[in-house]
């Protein structure tokens, strides 16, 4: 069996094109030859671009031995997928101690679809919040309370999108995460001045100086540094 | 140039200023990456943001000229404002002056950081304040309050001072002593006094002579700096203005400054000069250590660290011919240049460019309070008698606004577009920030119980508004399709909103689309066929036409002449809003 070639989609991140294959794991396809160059450009595997091309290499399943009523033993690695956050308020002091409710869903939330079962919670003293969510999520609403008990208010409902963070060398990768971060940028890509503000302010905060350029290596890095997608020791060119 | 605005609940615009409450907060959804359990150092970083819920203009028209002494007219601003500041009770409030661009940096910082300050005592009922800014005009050379000041708060007490030149005036120590009661010869020109005066003179601005409304009591608490200047009161100098003159007025300004000249240009810069007042979301805290914004002790250093990499361009670059203004955009054969630079003029000919402080331009950015409107207002009103067919109710009006209602926009239609969440006012408006004209906006609205009797109140229904409704796919579902709206008459002279230099030369409207803007607002307004909508105007057969049409004239006592005729006209503009 050959290789095949997938076209990112919207949503579609490695684990998901991983899973879609029947691997349980992305090594296959991370150690293909075919995505070498791919990989550089974005470093992190949850953060592809619509319209690039993954290298899927042929599946092979695992042989099981062939006596019925003996044990086989899989050694399954990254079985689970995983959703973190980090909250913060306007100050950027962690958003601690706080009860939430996390529901995430393998299609849009709405009408007729039934959540997988509620995640309660409390985020933990840097605000975060943590937990194993399905292969295929796409959606979910992490609801945020006031206090550390489940019955105070809600404070924030916020919807969220898995999967669908662009690259951090894109103009869209840039803009949805200044938007995640407090920076107001816009919301599409084609709505340049705002996202000159975000960029500008960022650069500000962070000491850069601000050009408002879309296309400074120091200025992506630091913004995926930030949001924290990119781990510090990783660059994307 | 008239150019008031007044949309009910929303938008009050008026000689002292303007008053708003903006349209709710969109709210984006965040887009994240997942990880793997040999990545768990990987995550998504999601801060909130300031928003800001309500705003007011406090306009030159409040001041005297080129000082922070507040005038007796002040009054009606203090009205509307005090009014605004009940409605949203508990929201943090912060103050931004600023200045036109006439004059030196430093001197404008100081001017703008007194005006703000001086609505700021009024705010919080203290002459101190006050006191502070009659005996140290401090580097505002020009802010000297000294007799004048107070002569002008007796005026506005009911007083016949008299117009001190040097010293005070017999007129006006006998003016004082009336209105505290004080003994002939009584000595008037003191501390004392002046708090006394100054006390009376707020009072009057917050509640009026009669003492009939009463302005809310706010404390340095209330404000965004919770006590502390930084946050809560901050001159912009001449960082952010709204208004840039032509070149051809500016140069011959800046070649002659005779007194008609200097006169024009005061005038022409009018809109510059102003005090906005923001309103933040409840509960907003901000740690005035932060905070990016400078005392005027302390320099403009802070602010120039914070313009646009080209601020300079934004507030000094002048089109030749054309004045360029916040929120509004200039036409491309305007934007001109000298010398020419077309990429720079088409930037800069864009509608938000004008402000020089990046800081301060996303405060204000969607503010109604600074931009020429641009907001989606919805008004959604019951048909009356069709309310009482269907649920059995006796109903008296015509049109009933649908009030205090829960609502949803989704603004466009891609799985990352933003939604809007709040409730509709008393008189049933809905204000939605304005992105994009060619939008498809989804409105649900809890509205079904106002058509069909209500069903039994769930007792677990959430309260707390801009979340998600955990019952909102049961809303009432309306489409609104942005900008498809057909305008029926050009904007002319006379309108409120009409701006020579902007608004010179529209395209004219067609008889075509005059008769589908029309049948657009007549549907709008009830009129029509259930099955059609949108672009589909055009099945309308000409006798269904007459019809609605002749039905909207004898609701409106209008002659039934089945025709658009321009009383008509007058009417469907008026029932619509628009």
């Amino acid at each position: 069996m050959s290789d095949e070639k997938v076209v990112v989609k919207l949503g579609e991140h490695l684990f998901r094109i991983a899973r879609q294959h029947g691997f349980r794991t992305i090594k296959p396809i991370t150690g293909s030859a075919g995505n070498a160059t791919l990989l550089k450009q974005r470093v992190n595997p949850a953060t592809l671009v619509i319209g690039d091309v993954v290298v899927v290499p042929s599946f092979e399943p695992a042989r099981a031995g062939a006596p019925i009523n003996t044990v086989n033993a899989f050694v399954v690695a990254d079985s689970g997928l995983f959703l973190n956050l980090v909250l913060q308020d306007t100050e950027r002091r962690p958003l601690a101690t706080r009860a939430f409710r996390l529901v995430v869903a393998e299609n849009a939330i709405g009408p007729g679809v039934v959540p997988a079962t509620p995640v309660d919670d409390v985020t933990t003293a840097k605000g975060e919040v943590s937990g194993e969510i399905p292969a295929f999520t796409i959606e979910g609403e992490l609801v945020l309370k006031a206090t550390a008990d489940p019955a105070s208010a809600p404070v924030a409902r916020i919807k969220i999108l898995v999967g669908v963070l662009e690259a951090a060398n894109t103009v869209r990768g840039q803009q949805v995460r200044l938007n995640n971060m407090g920076y107001f940028a816009g919301f599409s890509d084609k709505d340049l001045d705002q996202l000159r503000w975000a960029i500008e302010e960022f650069q500000f905060d962070h000491k850069i100086k601000p050009t408002g350029k879309f296309d400074d290596p120091v200025t992506f890095n630091k913004i995926a540094h930030e949001h924290g997608d990119l781990l510090a020791s990783e660059r994307v060119p | 140039m008239a150019s008031s605005i007044f949309i009910p609940d929303m938008v009050d615009e008026n000689p002292n200023g303007i008053f708003a409450t903006q349209p709710n907060k969109a709210s984006l959804p965040v887009l994240v990456a997942p990880t793997t359990a040999d990545q768990m150092a990987r995550h998504n970083l999601i801060r909130q943001e300031l928003v800001v819920v309500a705003c007011a203009n406090l306009k030159e028209y409040n001041f005297q000229f080129d000082s922070s002494v507040v005038l007796p007219k002040a009054r009606e601003g203090f009205r509307l404002l005090g009014a605004l500041i009940t409605r949203h009770q508990g929201s943090p409030l912060s103050l931004f002056g600023h200045t036109d661009p006439v004059g030196q940096v430093v001197y404008n910082q100081f001017l703008s950081e007194r005006r703000a300050r001086a609505i700021f005592a009024v705010l919080v009922r203290d002459p101190s304040i006050w006191e502070s800014l009659f005996r140290d005009k401090q580097l505002a050379i020009g802010d000297d309050w000294g007799v004048q000041a107070i002569e002008v708060m007796l005026t506005g007490l009911g007083e016949k001072p008299g117009a001190s030149t040097q010293g005070m005036a017999p007129e006006t120590q006998d003016a004082i002593r009336r209105l505290l009661s004080l003994p002939p010869k009584a000595p008037v020109n003191n501390a004392a006094t002046r708090l006394a005066i100054f006390t009376r003179y707020m009072d009057f601005l917050r509640d009026g002579l009669d003492g009939k409304t009463k302005f809310p009591a706010l404390t340095p608490l209330d404000f965004l700096g919770r006590g502390k200047q930084k946050g809560t009161l901050q001159g912009c100098g001449k960082f952010n203005p709204q208004l840039l003159l032509k070149k051809v007025d500016q140069d011959r300004f800046d070649k002659d400054l005779k007194k008609d000249f200097k006169d024009e240009r005061d005038t022409k810069n009018e809109a510059n000069r102003r005090v906005v007042i923001y309103f933040f979301a409840k509960g907003t805290v901000i740690d005035p250590a932060l905070w990016p914004c400078p005392t005027a002790p302390q320099g403009p250093g802070a602010c120039e660290a914070r313009l646009w990499s080209d601020g300079k361009d934004r507030r000094a670059k002048l089109f030749v011919g054309h004045p360029r203004r916040f929120g509004r955009e200039v036409r491309p054969e305007a934007r001109q240049l000298e010398p020419a630079n077309q990429p720079l003029a088409d930037r800069l000919g864009k509608e938000e460019t004008t402000f020089g402080c990046r800081f301060y331009h996303g405060v204000a950015l969607h503010s109604p309070c600074e931009r020429d409107l641009k907001m989606w207002a919805i008004r959604i009103e019951i048909d009356g008698p069709t309310l009482a067919q269907r649920t059995g109710n006796k109903v008296s009006n015509d049109k009933i606004p649908l009030a205090n209602r829960r609502f949803v926009a989704q603004i466009g239609t891609a799985q990352d577009t933003p939604a809007v969440r709040g409730r509709t006012t008393a008189k049933g408006i809905i204000g939605l920030p304005f992105f994009d004209p060619n939008v498809l906006i989804t409105l649900k609205i809890d509205a079904f119980d106002a058509l069909v009797p209500p069903p039994p109140k769930d007792p677990n229904a959430p309260t707390s508004d801009s979340d998600r409704f955990d019952d909102e796919d049961q809303f009432l579902e309306l489409r609104l399709d942005g900008s498809k709206l057909k305008a029926i008459r050009v904007r002319d002279a006379n309108s409120l909103l009409f701006d020579p230099d902007f608004d010179a030369n529209p395209t004219p409207v067609t008889d075509a689309d005059r008769r589908l803007g029309a049948l657009q607002r007549l549907y709008n307004l009830g009129y029509g066929k259930d099955d059609t909508g949108g672009d589909n105007f055009g099945n309308w057969s000409n006798d269904e036409r007459r019809a609605f049409l002749i039905q909207f004239q004898t609701d409106e006592k209008l002659p039934a002449s089945g025709s658009l005729d321009t009383a008509t006209t007058d009417a469907l503009i008026k029932a619509h809003g628009s």
